[in-house]
């Protein structure tokens, strides 16, 4: 017996063929890179496999500080923000207090910018506070990006733990600490946990404000990469790239399990 | 009595010691926004009006006539609209058509679409503008793939305004798909079933029942997808042309290879400018859901 | 055991809970009965201290405890959502209350055990809330607050998200754990099925205040309101006017000690009697037969519309024209209890 064909069907598998091709292709064509020796045109694989650029890369002592350097910066800054935004998340979500609402709005703000301008304007100011080019600079700047994230996700996941879940501890006798630390906060840390991967993974391979604010003293990875890429070695780039986003796509998936997609988008208030 | 007192003084202030608490928790995050975000754009507009002749400083638009003057700058501005919207509307007509097919596809292939254009979300910028560039540009593996099945004469985006196009799209891909498949998945099956029931055709089952479903959405995804490519560096930077530039390079080699700040500081409210109506519209938006 | 005093709570200009007093004793069982908004959910989080009263006092075993907040009161509460942590297995929200009462370990093992086996879930310690099913997960919560041996049981409408099978078998079950325990309970509830089964007093609300407090057969043999009379079972409640000594009731004038003017009556569908001559021409409009006895409607001339129960052998076919009297008649005026009829063959034949 013959299957029939849906056309839909086949119109689904173009689209992913099409999709694998225009999304899927060009990280595939760096991943291929990074283990090239040599590529020669024409051919639609590399002539010669091997190592030799992971070692070149791995040797580097600019490599090795970028990563450092970018690792403190990200971790500081989320950090920070977290320290910050986690309680005023709560704050948002379970305390009442006049001009809440508009307050959580006010977020929004740092959204609403197109962000090259923005980091220009705050670089101008950080030029007479003699921030441009220091580690302390890139980290407020980069609180900048990640306060939306901080406080949106967590404010959202606060408020979505049901009061009688409290009520119920509070009820049985604990303290209002207690009833923090045991109920409220394992209750919300999936959601504290992904905005703290997205936002330290989005530290990590920001550009913009790291190229604005840090140079030219600062160099993360993202600044190296981006002066790699004007290199004519292709694979030098090639290799930082699959070393950077390896980790960036595990620790991100990880994130995307801790929450839905439908969370991501509320995030930016979508 | 002066019981039932006693206790509504100590709701009183229990009431304001929840107000104080408040505000203490929301306080550090607040000025945070206020330093870094709206102290900056605000010292940008003030410092920018403000020119110091032989008289002492005036209110002046000299700075903005400038700039409009500069038929170089006006270029890259306009470029840079045409770019930004063109990309827009190209991401978000892929994204429609991706979204209605996972609204009514079936089978495997509807995961894997899914999957897929979701990708990009974990892919940063900068490895995706270097990404495309390695597949795209010339002697790539997409020249070299067309070469195999016989197409010859591949021109590279790279470095022509279509290699930001596509980086835009690629990037800019997941949101509008995320938001879309949310809201097209609230249209249930029977309202769909029962529009078709009393005769209403493809075309008019779009129009009248999915897209009311997904306008508001649709506009926040619009207008996020173009702040983030107005505001954008790392793309056009990597992959457009030296000229015309979009206003994120444009700025960018103002302040750091011109050395002169203020001209960017112009730049850079001129782009605050052009975007306000968008940023207003995303705003207002959203204000309108958590009423 | 639990002694409630002129407690008030109003949210702005809604009076919530207006200057109730109620008592509930040792051992007993006390439903809060009434429509959904009437306080009786209110009522019930001011006695666990969660939420704040305005006036008032609650009392628990003989200690004012108004001002003290609900992590320092002597009372549990079961939560209409289980409001299990879904974060915790079955036995670490079980031990809960008795962790934070600084117990030692191995009595908390011991004591936790036993309060899952008392809710029939003995070895469903290491579960986890999303294995359970919903009657499960409510005898968790049970568990979760037996354990801790309060004073006083309160439990917010525990059983509304079950199904109706589901929810009569927890009933009984909690009955009959109240009995063998010796429970003090506070439970609310808008079922009013579920009130008279299970309780040992009824306590109506409405409007937030107490309408009437009573076993359950008191309450539906002497509704003190015409809340209570028709919230609580079936009642033929119809205006009618008093107008010299005698209230008009479907053309039957029927002698009252009221004074003249508007008031309600009410007849109970067992009250209405069938008879072969005399009384008030009705037809029958629908039957249905519960088997033991039958509830048949009834229209009257004026198209008013009467419920009748009977277990008597007539032939009740729909559109069969019969005689009914009333045997016994409330009437209020003003909302409350003004007179109770018992008419005589001679009222109803005048």
């Amino acid at each position: 017996m013959g299957r029939r064909i849906d056309p839909a069907t086949i119109a689904g598998w173009c689209l992913a063929a099409a999709l694998v091709l225009f999304l899927v292709g060009p990280i595939l064509t760096v991943i291929i890179y990074a283990f090239a020796e040599q590529w020669r045109y024409p051919n639609l694989l590399p002539t010669r496999w091997g190592f030799r650029f992971w070692n070149v890369m791995l040797g580097r002592a600019d490599v090795a500080e970028a990563i450092s350097i970018s690792l403190a910066i990200a971790f500081t800054a989320t950090t920070l923000s977290a320290l910050i935004c986690w309680p005023a998340a709560y704050a948002f979500a379970r305390l009442r207090f006049p001009g809440r609402q508009p307050l959580l709005m006010a977020f929004l703000a740092a959204q609403a910018f197109p962000k090259f301008a923005l980091f220009i304007a705050i670089a101008v100011v950080f030029l007479r506070f003699d921030l441009v080019g220091t580690f302390w600079g890139v980290v407020l700047v980069q609180l900048v990006n990640t306060l939306l994230f901080m406080i949106w996700i967590p404010t959202a996941a606060f408020r979505a733990i049901p009061p009688a879940l409290e009520e119920a501890a509070l009820d049985l006798g604990a303290s209002r600490l207690r009833v923090f630390i045991e109920v409220t906060l394992p209750q919300a840390a999936p959601a504290l946990a992904a905005s703290y991967i997205l936002a330290f993974v989005g530290t990590l391979f920001e550009v913009d404000a790291s190229l604005l604010i840090g140079a030219p003293t600062i160099r993360p990875m993202p600044i190296l990469m981006l002066s790699l890429s004007a290199q004519v070695v292709v694979q030098h780039a090639a290799v930082l790239c699959v070393i950077l986003w390896v980790p960036a796509f595990a620790l991100l998936l990880l994130s995307r399990r801790l929450m839905s997609a439908r969370t991501i988008a509320s995030g930016l208030g979508a | 009595m002066t019981i039932a007192l006693g206790r509504t003084r100590a709701r009183v202030r229990a009431r304001w010691a929840e107000t104080a608490t408040g505000y203490a928790l929301v306080a550090l995050p607040l000025a945070v926004l206020c330093v870094l975000v709206l102290m900056p754009a605000s010292v940008a507009v003030v410092e920018t009006v403000i020119v110091t002749g032989p008289d002492g400083p005036r209110l002046s638009l000299d700075h903005y006539t400038a700039f409009f003057a500069d038929p170089f700058a006006r270029r890259n501005l306009i470029y840079s609209l045409i770019q930004t919207a063109a990309s827009t509307a190209t991401v978000l007509a892929i994204a429609l058509a991706i979204a209605v097919y996972l609204r009514f596809g079936t089978g495997r292939a509807v995961r894997v679409v899914h999957a897929l254009a979701l990708f990009p979300l974990f892919v940063p910028a900068i490895i995706a503008a270097y990404a495309l560039i390695r597949f795209l540009g010339p002697n790539g593996l997409f020249q070299m793939l067309l070469e195999r099945v016989g197409i010859g004469g591949y021109a590279s985006p790279y470095l022509t305004p279509l290699g930001p196009f596509i980086g835009f799209v690629w990037e800019g891909l997941p949101l509008p798909v995320l938001v879309l498949t949310a809201g097209l998945a609230q249209v249930s099956d029977h309202a769909i079933e029962a529009a078709r029931d009393l005769g209403a055709g493809g075309v008019r089952i779009f129009r009248e029942i999915l897209l009311p479903q997904v306008t508001r959405s649709l506009l926040i995804a619009c207008s996020l997808v173009f702040l983030g490519i107005f505001g954008s560096y790392t793309i056009p930077y990597m992959m457009g042309p030296a000229a015309p530039e979009m206003m994120g390079v444009f700025m960018q080699r103002t302040y750091d290879q011109l050395q002169r700040p203020q001209d960017a500081q112009v730049q850079a409210v001129v782009s605050f400018l052009v975007c306000a109506l968008v940023s207003v519209a995303y705003v207002r938006l959203i204000l309108k859901e958590r009423r | 055991m639990l002694s409630i005093r002129g407690l008030s709570k109003r949210f702005g200009d809604v009076v919530a809970v207006d200057a109730t007093d109620l008592d509930v004793a040792e051992g007993e069982l006390v439903c809060l009965l009434g429509p959904s908004g009437c306080g009786k959910s209110t009522l019930l989080r001011m006695v666990a201290g969660l939420a704040a009263s305005d006036a008032g006092t609650v009392a628990i075993a003989g200690r004012d405890v108004t001002g003290e907040p609900a992590n320092r009161r002597p009372t549990a509460m079961v939560f209409q959502s289980h409001a299990l942590w879904t974060h915790m297995t079955v036995a670490r929200n079980v031990a809960f209350g008795l962790r934070v009462r600084r117990l030692p370990a191995a009595e908390i093992e011991r004591r936790v055990a036993a309060a899952l086996d008392l809710v029939g879930l003995a070895g469903y310690g290491k579960r986890l809330p999303s294995e359970l099913s919903g009657g499960q997960a409510q005898r968790v919560a049970l568990a979760r607050c037996l354990v801790v041996e309060p004073r006083v049981l309160l439990m917010d409408e525990p059983f509304s998200a079950l199904d109706a099978h589901l929810r009569a078998h927890l009933r009984e079950e909690v009955k009959a754990l109240q009995r063998r325990l010796g429970l003090t309970i506070l439970f609310v509830t808008h079922d009013q099925e579920e009130a008279m089964e299970i309780a040992d007093r009824i306590a109506v609300m409405d409007g937030g205040r107490l309408q009437q407090v009573g076993r359950p057969g008191e309450l539906y043999a002497e509704p003190r309101t015409e809340f209570v009379a028709g919230f609580v079972g079936l009642m033929n409640l119809r205006p009618v006017a008093v107008a010299r000594g005698r209230a008009d009731w479907l053309g039957t004038a029927l002698p009252t000690r009221l004074a003249d003017g508007p008031a309600t009556a009410g007849v109970r569908p067992e009250d209405l009697v069938i008879v072969a001559a005399g009384g008030v021409p009705v037809r029958v409009e629908r039957v249905i037969d519960f088997g033991s006895a039958r509830r048949v409607t009834l229209v009257a001339a004026d198209g008013t519309s009467l419920r009748l129960q009977t277990t008597g052998g007539h032939d009740l076919a729909p559109g069969a024209a019969l005689r009914v009297v009333p045997r016994r008649i409330v009437l209020y005026r003003d909302g409350m209890l003004a007179d109770t009829l018992v008419p005589d063959a001679a009222d109803i034949a005048a």
